[in-house]
């Protein structure tokens, strides 16, 4: 059991999670604000989606269940879009057409179906948060060196003393990649070690 | 059973679309105002941006668009004006214009602030994607904008960005032009020496590229207020102050000079002193050898060659007559300005006749610039010269038959500057013959 709930927690890994949403990450962690704000509306839809899911998952029938939960994912993601455009406007029309594209993401879809559809709505809640942060702050950091380097800009504001050595081509689709793939190197570096340990867990375990 | 699976799955998807239809309906009447208010918000930032502290533009404020031109009183708008605002409380207008030069990846979007007194009070670039940034060129291009009236006095373009800040220029005068044109704000007094200075390009197409003017400052003395030097040896432009009046005085490469007044008329009679001013601040430069070379590379037996005095202005710096057995032609050596500024080198022969017989053209293109200008390039061979089927295209062509079959999709610039030379080539070969005659 302890196995179990720790590999919903550990499933939130970044390096799966940065497969699954590399559209997302690459698209949206050009600007700090835009990061934060993909971020957030990631994590708030896993969280409510898996939570949803969590209690109807026993009434709905596996036949049914694909649709139902794009459905559920869309209906949140629709509803947290309305927010940000009423509350926050500039990061919203950042995000563009990339905020409705949530509604598709692995990332949710993967959270609900894979821990929500088998889980109570506690062990559902904890992976959702721990999933999102991850996701967050891979974002953060992403837009963190894309915005710094590739625009010499954070938050929006120009950073003078770097204005003449940005990497303008980080700033785009191109650098976009070359930093998400950096970021995955060095996240599968940490995370291959953990992985090493658990294995040597479950070894002295059996 | 697959009906059932269809009928329970369709019910499940009704449930929870419903579910979120109410919340998002529920939603709307929160969000809904919120995010309306947001979009407008959004549209009149860059109107607000432009305008004192203090205005608004709510209700009836929209008094044009190019969406809808025929919901509007205003006439005579240009193409490029999208739409002209009228600030709530009298302060004045706020339009919104594109502008587009030879290099604009896409057109410039611009917003511009008039205030009650026709003076400019604000002005911004909302997207700007050309090959080079003029304000990376001039830092101050745009504020030197701000108190300005329609004469738009002291504003000029920005050097190694001209046909950026020319087109920049031209879409502000446009958009104020609606505005006099319309009779909501009154039209700026423009000074002689601007009149004077913006006759230059239609006087002198030497001091010109692509109808803008190209020359470098000639520093003001004595009567000499303001002076420009062609970039490619055609001459120079001087606006000379003579008692009261100012005066353009024009020279050319032979140094013939004329002079005109604010009126565009030519008073070179009168002013004597004026044109003897403008005459002692310039410089003569000798372009008969490299006329001699390209006329002998086309014409080794050419002999009897005789420079004759030029009393046209424009990109023709030299001319002679020669001889090649008993035929008698004409040379013109003309160096108009093309990509990069840089001076191309043409040497344009003409029979008695006034037909081309042969047009030579060294450094078509320059450098980096090759690369930018295929249909040129596919026009060279390999050591850069021009030859060919576009040298061809000019052979027997008389100033009656000069056309646009002349220019070169693709490098644009350059064929332009080519047929503006032969058109100045043929107006020196006509003045040359009717003094003859």
């Amino acid at each position: 059991m302890k196995k179990t709930k720790t590999s919903y927690l550990l499933r939130g890994t970044p390096s799966i999670l940065l497969v699954l949403g590399a559209g997302f990450v690459m698209a949206s962690s050009e600007d700090l604000r835009e990061a934060l704000g993909m971020g957030a509306a990631v994590l708030i839809s896993m969280l409510l989606s898996s939570i949803v899911v969590s209690a109807i998952h026993k009434i709905i029938p596996a036949y049914a269940k694909i649709p139902a939960y794009v459905m559920i994912i869309t209906g949140f993601v629709t509803l947290i879009s309305m927010l940000m455009k009423a509350f926050f406007p500039e990061v919203a029309n950042m995000l563009g057409v990339h905020l409705a594209a949530l509604a598709v993401s692995a990332v949710v879809y993967r959270d609900c179906e894979e821990v929500a559809d088998h889980s109570g709505e506690g062990t559902t809640i904890k992976t959702a948060l721990v999933t999102g942060v991850f996701f967050t702050v891979i974002m953060v950091v992403c837009a963190l060196i894309r915005e710094v380097l590739g625009n010499a800009s954070i938050w929006g504001q120009p950073i003078a003393f770097l204005q003449d050595y940005k990497i303008s081509a980080l700033a785009g689709a191109f650098g976009g990649y070359v930093v998400l793939a950096i970021v995955m190197a060095v996240i599968n570096k940490i995370t291959g070690l953990h992985h090493h340990l658990d294995e040597n867990e479950e070894k002295e375990g059996n | 059973m697959k009906i059932r699976h269809f009928l329970i799955t369709t019910a499940i998807l009704l449930v929870i679309m419903v579910v979120f239809g109410a919340a998002a309906f529920g939603l709307n009447f929160i969000t809904g105002p919120m995010i309306e208010a947001n979009n407008a918000g959004a549209e009149l930032a860059p109107l607000l941006a432009v305008m004192p502290e203090g205005a608004s533009f709510g209700g009836d404020a929209l008094i044009y668009s190019s969406a809808d031109p025929s919901a509007s009183t205003l006439v005579n708008v240009p193409a490029n004006v999208l739409s002209v605002y009228k600030e709530a409380n009298g302060l004045g207008f706020a339009i919104r214009c594109t502008a587009e030069s030879s290099y604009s990846e896409s057109p410039m979007e611009i917003t511009i602030g008039i205030d009650a007194e026709g003076k400019i009070c604000g002005i911004q670039l909302d997207s700007y994607s050309d090959s080079v940034d003029f304000r990376d060129n001039d830092a101050n291009y745009l504020n030197s904008y701000i108190g300005k009236d329609s004469a738009l006095a002291d504003v000029g373009t920005v050097s190694g960005a001209t046909y950026s800040s020319t087109a920049f220029k031209s879409a502000v005068e446009g958009a104020m032009g609606v505005l006099i044109e319309n009779d909501l704000i009154a039209a700026g007094v423009k000074s002689d020496a601007q009149i004077l200075a913006e006759m230059i390009p239609s006087l002198h197409t030497g001091l010109t590229s692509g109808g803008m003017l190209k020359a470098e400052a000639v520093a003001a003395s004595g009567n000499i207020v303001e002076g420009y030097k062609a970039l490619n040896g055609s001459g120079y432009a001087f606006i000379v102050k003579n008692g009261e009046a100012s005066y353009l005085a024009i020279v050319n490469a032979s140094g013939a000079c004329k002079v005109y007044d604010t009126t565009g008329a030519d008073v070179t009679e009168a002013n004597a002193a004026v044109a003897e001013e403008a005459l002692a601040a310039t410089e003569a430069v000798d372009f008969s050898e490299a006329a001699a070379k390209m006329i002998s590379a086309k014409f080794a037996d050419a002999s009897e060659i005789t420079p004759i005095e030029l009393t046209t202005f424009g990109n023709v710096v030299y001319a002679c007559s020669f001889k090649t057995g008993e035929s008698t032609y004409y040379a013109f050596y003309s160096r108009p300005l093309t990509y990069g500024d840089n001076a191309m080198e043409i040497c344009t022969v003409i029979d008695e006749n006034g037909a081309i017989v042969d047009q030579n053209v060294k450094q078509m293109a320059f450098g980096h610039g090759v690369e930018y200008m295929p249909g040129i390039k596919d026009l060279m061979d390999a050591s850069g010269s021009v030859y060919g089927e576009y040298l061809d295209r000019f052979n027997g062509i008389t100033e009656g038959t000069l056309s646009d079959d002349v220019l070169v999709s693709g490098a644009t610039i350059s064929s332009t500057a080519v047929k503006l030379a032969t058109s100045d080539v043929f107006a020196a070969f006509n003045s040359i013959k009717g003094g003859e005659q």
